[in-house]
């Protein structure tokens, strides 16, 4: 426990019958960039919220490096916020702005003049110093609001849809920056946004997040390739989503009935029980195909009823029967080898995922 | 990334926000009044709270106690007693009723002309002038009414006069041979107090106006109504609001006025905030009469103004969330 | 027909203007009149009456009389209007529209009301009539005013720079002082402005309240009560200059965003 900067224990949040937040449990190693992932309304501010202090947790317990700071009022916690609309105070200069957090700490006036230079510079603000909010950029504005939390040289750093006031362009390029000061800085990130792409671009680690709880927590690339709930494989990426029953154990894998296809796919969770239906899964762009039959197990002969090109990549919607779809993406090289209207395609067990939930 | 600041032994001083958090007298009386929610209500609700009582309800409750008095200031070696004396003087003679009457009527009246002189003038400014004008043209009608009740009477009486601006045009083009004599009736009187009201109608009946879209009369427009059915069925609802909170307005500073009967009004057209005010002159010093009368005309005219407020179906403030 | 309907208005709206201004500029013009005697016709302009007014000591002292008790009330105005304020938008409890009534309650008591009840409760304090009673009564009208200025204004803060300050560090007073504060400035302003203007126009109150001192408009209801003269005219001229460059300054302050 003492080796984490934040650690969240059975933390719940109800609005009067609302459930908020439900039983999340959560521990932060120092240095992560750690992003809470959900669509609108699943409880990522609120999480976010309670961990700055701003709402007060219907039970469960925060500890911040090993204390409790649970009842702690935001002012006495050392965690600090970026807010969506930012929150720059309008009369204040940017300089003013980020030497706030350092006055209320009892810093000199030298402390403060130095620590806000340094962190000017660092954001590459250099000539806005003495710049009210509206006379700056909406990026600009955004670094100086980063620049404001950090100031105070916090534990954990919150930031709750930082990049959602920005247009599209700006956004790709701020996600990038922000994930470098991240790493200059050393510090603990937690992130909110309901942009799975940006999650996965920026983070160590995802949670996604539905209905107030923890759906699955691991890497970008473990959401991505092996989704733990149906939940999970929807909201990020394109998938194929296919109904099977399960037939089966063979070693550590489960053989599954898709509709009279037999499949082999893997499952991380407990073995699920013979007789039992299941969702599996897998990426479009995670199958391979072949102009002729291979020689391996998973195999199956799909009739191609479409072919969309994308530029790097084609994508081609195909049935294997009336009552079997797949989605299969290939790069646009590998594409043009595919003529006429059907192919062959493995679908590789590591990454057929089978969800119990 | 930390600051890395080394620890100086010149001077180095604290700013003012800097200087106070760490003062430990800040720090420890602070602390101690913020230290729960409780205590921050404290902090915040006391003086409101002290204000609401002391200085918004006692004067109102006070006269109201004062009122079943039987002689009040109390003169040297006097012990007060409680008597209804007060209150049933104002049903036995003409010379305190008929005013109160009158002065009700009066407002009302006074109310519905206002309505009547400022709704096409309200109309106007929303509707008609260009968003980026109204400003302009809403602080011309403005200005005037900076300048308070008595110059305004004043130069009131100074156009009504015998010798007043509108006896000399009338005089000019030979409509009359002598002066008509405005002043000292209830026609100076009425005059004056729209003069010195028709803003208080006036602002609320522009905000209400101008938050219509001006799209709807457009629609209804296309739907082929009329200009006056327009008016009465779209128009007129929904400015509504306006109307509500302007005549409440307007009724409840009409009955309040009192230099302006004493200088524009006459004998047969004598106020109740007259009556009041003679119980407090030197001569009678009749105070818990006074006090009988106000809260009579307190209570009625804010049941007044209640009832109207719901019959127009208007309860709720908006400024509470 | 619209542009007929909208020419009816345009003129409704002119001869409005005219029955504001008519009677106050007959008034201005009035005190230019080289006689005694108010009305017409005029014969002879002149300053003296002017003249008179800035130089007589009487009606300057009255001026400033007038002046400290329109600071003073709303001096206490402003910081009972914006505390109320800061109460009934950050706090919730119960009881809170009920507060909200009675702070409110002075906007809708009729003047007369208003000053007797204030007379009889000064007198039942011990204050005696004088420029204590007529600060209070006059900042008594004036907190409703402020109190609802500041809601409109507390009411358009975003939450989130309250909750920013916290973060880094403030406690409710810093905050209240440092971000709070400042946002409201314009709007208090706007709103001291006008309890000033309110103030120093009062009559009513400053005449149930006052001693022998009087204010500028009891000064010039006694000497209305003696008859007109040109002198009253430049008095209330200078009176209404203040009143309309206080109100246009206030005016401006109140609708910046
Ligand atoms: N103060 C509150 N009072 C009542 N309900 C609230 C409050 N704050 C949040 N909620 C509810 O709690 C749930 C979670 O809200 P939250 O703001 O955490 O969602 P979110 O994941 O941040 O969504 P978004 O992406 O839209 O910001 C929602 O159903 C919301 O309506
Ligand atoms: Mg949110």
């Amino acid at each position: 426990m003492e080796n984490s900067t934040i650690k969240l224990v059975g933390l719940s949040k109800h609005f009067g019958t609302i459930v908020a937040v439900e039983d999340i449990n959560l521990t932060v190693q120092p240095g992560e960039f750690v992003t809470l992932l959900g669509p609108s309304g699943c409880g990522k501010s609120t999480t976010l919220r309670m961990m700055g202090g701003f709402e007060i947790p219907t039970s469960g317990r925060i500890y911040l490096g090993g204390d409790d700071v649970t009842d702690i009022p935001p002012n006495k916690r050392n965690v600090n916020m970026v807010f969506q609309d930012y929150a720059l105070f309008p009369h204040m200069t940017s300089g003013q702005n980020i030497a706030f957090g350092l006055e209320l700490q009892g810093k000199t006036k030298r402390e403060t003049a130095q620590r806000v230079d340094e962190l000017l510079e660092f954001m590459q603000l250099g000539g806005y110093k003495d710049r009210k909010p509206d006379e700056l950029s909406g990026g600009q504005r955004q670094r100086v609001a980063l620049a404001r939390a950090l100031a105070p040289d916090p534990r954990v750093l919150l930031l709750d849809e930082p990049l959602g006031a920005l247009d599209a362009k700006l956004r790709k390029q701020v996600q990038i920056e922000l994930k470098s000061i991240q790493k200059r800085t050393g510090k603990t990130f937690i992130f909110v946004t309901h942009d799975q792409e940006e999650a996965l671009t920026m983070s160590d680690r995802v949670l996604v997040m539905n209905e107030g709880r923890i759906e699955q927590d691991g890497s970008p690339k473990d959401l991505y390739s092996h989704p733990e709930t149906r939940f999970v494989a929807d909201f990020i990426g394109e998938t194929n989503m296919l109904e099977c029953t399960v037939s089966g154990i063979d070693g550590k894998h489960v053989v599954l009935d898709w509709a009279g296809t037999e499949l082999r796919g893997e499952c991380r969770s407990a073995m699920p029980a013979t007789g039992q239906s299941v969702g599996v899964v897998i990426r479009p762009e995670n199958i391979t195909c072949f102009p002729t039959k291979p020689k391996s197990p998973n195999v199956i002969k799909l009739k191609i009823l479409q072919r969309v090109f994308k530029g790097s990549s084609t994508t081609f919607q195909t049935v294997v029967d009336e009552s079997k779809s797949l989605t299969v993406t290939l790069d646009s090289i590998r594409a043009e080898k595919i003529s006429g209207d059907t192919m062959w395609v493995h679908l590789d067990p590591d990454y057929l995922s089978v969800l119990l939930r | 990334m930390s600051s890395k600041v080394t620890p100086d032994s010149g001077s180095d001083p604290k700013g003012f926000w800097s200087w106070l958090v760490t003062n430990k007298i800040y720090q420890s009386v602070f602390g101690f009044l913020l230290g729960t929610p409780k205590r921050q209500f404290f902090l915040l609700a006391f003086i409101p709270i002290f204000w609401a009582l002391f200085a918004n309800l006692g004067p109102l409750l006070k006269m109201l106690d004062i009122s079943f008095y039987e002689a009040y200031p109390l003169s040297v070696g006097k012990e007060s007693s409680y008597s209804l004396a007060a209150w049933s003087e104002f049903f036995q003679s003409r010379v305190y009723y008929i005013p109160f009457f009158r002065t009700l009527a009066f407002s009302a009246a006074l109310t519905f002309s206002a309505l009547i002189l400022t709704y096409p003038v309200a109309y106007f400014l929303a509707r008609h002038v260009p968003q980026n004008r109204q400003m302009f043209f809403l602080l011309i009608v403005l200005i005037p009414f900076w300048v308070g009740e008595i110059i305004r009477t004043y130069a009131i009486m100074i156009l009504l006069g015998n010798n007043g601006a509108v006896n000399i045009v009338l005089k000019f083009f030979g409509l009359i041979e002598q002066p008509i004599p405005f002043m000292y009736t209830s026609f100076s009187l009425s005059f004056g107090i729209v003069y010195l009201v028709s803003l208080y109608m006036l602002l609320p009946l522009y905000s209400s106006l101008e938050k219509i879209p001006s799209n709807m009369n457009e629609a209804a427009a296309d739907l082929g109504a009329g200009a006056w059915r327009r008016f009465w069925k779209i128009t007129l609802p929904l400015s509504k609001d306006g109307i509500t909170a302007g005549c409440v307005l307007v009724f409840l500073i009409s009955t309040g006025f009192y230099a302006t009967p004493v200088i524009l009004g006459g004998p047969s057209s004598t106020l109740f905030s007259e009556v009041i005010a003679n119980t407090f002159s030197v001569a009678a010093d009749r105070w818990p009469s006074g006090a009988a009368f106000s809260s009579i005309m307190l209570i009625t005219t804010l049941t007044l103004a209640a009832v109207f407020l719901k019959i127009m179906g208007r309860g709720g403030k908006g400024l509470l969330k | 027909m619209t542009r007929h309907t909208r020419l009816i208005m345009q003129m409704i709206y002119w001869a409005f203007v005219l029955y504001l201004f008519i009677p106050l500029s007959l008034m201005i013009l009035m005190g230019f009149k080289d006689s005694n005697f108010i009305g017409f016709p005029i014969k002879s302009l002149t300053l003296d009456w002017y003249v008179g007014v800035i130089q007589d000591m009487e009606i300057l002292s009255i001026f400033g009389y007038s002046f400290t008790i329109a600071i003073s009330s709303t001096a206490i105005a402003l910081v009972i209007g914006t505390w109320a304020a800061m109460l009934l938008t950050k706090a919730s409890f119960k009881g809170k529209v009920i507060l909200f009534a009675l702070i409110t309650l002075p906007a809708v008591v009729p003047g007369i009301i208003s000053a007797i009840s204030l007379r009889i409760y000064s007198q039942t304090l011990g204050i005696d009539p004088g420029m204590m009673a007529v600060i209070l009564g006059h900042a008594v009208h004036s907190v409703p005013f402020v109190t609802l200025v500041s809601m409109a204004r507390l009411n358009s803060q975003p939450l989130s720079h309250v909750e920013a300050a916290q973060d880094l560090g403030a406690d409710k007073l810093v905050t209240f002082f440092r971000i709070t504060l400042p946002y409201l400035v314009p709007a208090l302003i706007g709103a001291g402005i006008f309890c000033m203007l309110t103030s120093f126009d009062d009559f009513v109150r400053s005449f149930f309240l006052g001693g022998y001192e009087p204010t500028l408009p009891v000064y010039i209801f006694a000497q209305l009560r003696t008859g007109m003269s040109p002198e009253i005219n430049a008095i209330s001229a200078v009176v209404l200059l203040i009143t309309a460059v206080m109100g246009l300054t206030a005016e401006r302050l109140l609708r910046r965003k």
